[in-house]
């Protein structure tokens, strides 16, 4: 998988979380470091080339997203379910700009409902994907991925 | 003279991100009308004098598209413009729901500037319309 294709997904989620979340995330060189219980958000995507996209983070992560989308100052009140879908959405506009920025934007892509499940972060670093990029978004690990089925 | 908008998405996080975003836009809003879906954001057209429509594509019970044939049919179309938001960016999509009476297409994450623009382009005339984009 090509070092471009790494940056324009880097650069896709990095631009939608400090659009949409008000957010900045940082690159680090360590391997991806999220622990305990995680969020994982997913979406398919078929056009020139068929694919996944996937967004990892912790709860706490997903719930700023939230308090910062709505400009809400007190966190406690976000339901899991507003964090599942802040993750939800944030992984679907991911994947209209990265595959806007692979494919460009003549032809339609079509989206599968992007989709959010809990598991242990032990769990999704045994999922298999072509490109990881373990972020960091204001204290909080972050890791995004993608595989190209065809 | 304050605009009653509606937004149609089934998540709730973006229609309280569109309910912000239209605040933080300056523009005189009288209400802002919520769906969940192309069903209920009918319903609501029925019951309220809505100005402009802000909708997704993918919802559950009807989508954007079918919400937007049914406009058609009711002859809502002319009156009341629909803006289509989503993350998909695609000019084909944009030209397919351009044609089914789609006024404009806003990519997905909106920002406060675009939908100002949008709602002064299609609701404001004239000098009216130089003063809202002027604020």
């Amino acid at each position: 998988m090509s070092k471009e294709v790494e940056e324009k997904l880097r650069e896709s989620v990095s631009e939608i979380l400090e659009q949409f979340a008000f957010m900045f995330t940082e690159d680090i060189s360590a391997e991806d470091n999220l622990t305990g219980e995680i969020l994982l958000g997913s979406i398919f995507f078929t056009g020139p080339q068929s694919g996944i996209i996937d967004i990892a983070a912790p709860e706490s992560l997903c719930r700023e997203m939230v308090g910062n989308t709505l400009g809400l100052d007190d966190e406690s009140c976000i339901a899991i379910e507003d964090c599942e879908n802040a993750l939800k959405e944030i992984v679907n506009m991911v994947c209209g700009k990265f595959t806007e920025d692979m494919y460009g934007n003549e032809k339609a892509i079509d989206f599968s409902i992007p989709s959010v499940v809990r598991l242990d972060s032990g769990k999704w670093k045994e999922k298999v994907r072509w490109v990881y990029i373990p972020m960091e978004v204001e204290g909080h690990a972050l890791c995004a991925a993608l595989e190209i089925v065809s | 003279m304050g605009y009653n908008i509606l937004v149609v998405d089934d998540s709730p996080i973006i229609r309280g991100f569109m309910r912000k975003t239209l605040e933080l836009t300056g523009l005189e809003i009288e209400t802002i009308f919520e769906a969940k879906n192309g069903q209920e954001g009918l319903d609501q057209l029925e019951k309220n004098n809505v100005h402009i429509v802000f909708a997704d594509i993918n919802m559950p019970v009807m989508t954007g598209v079918e919400m937007v044939n049914e406009m058609f049919l009711k002859s809502l179309l002319p009156k009341i413009p629909v803006v289509i938001i989503s993350s998909d960016r695609s000019l084909e999509r944009q030209a397919q729901l351009k044609e089914k009476g789609v006024r404009a297409y806003l990519k997905k994450p909106i920002t406060p500037e675009n939908v100002k623009k949008i709602t002064c382009d299609l609701l404001e005339l004239g000098e009216q319309r130089k003063e809202c984009l002027n604020e």
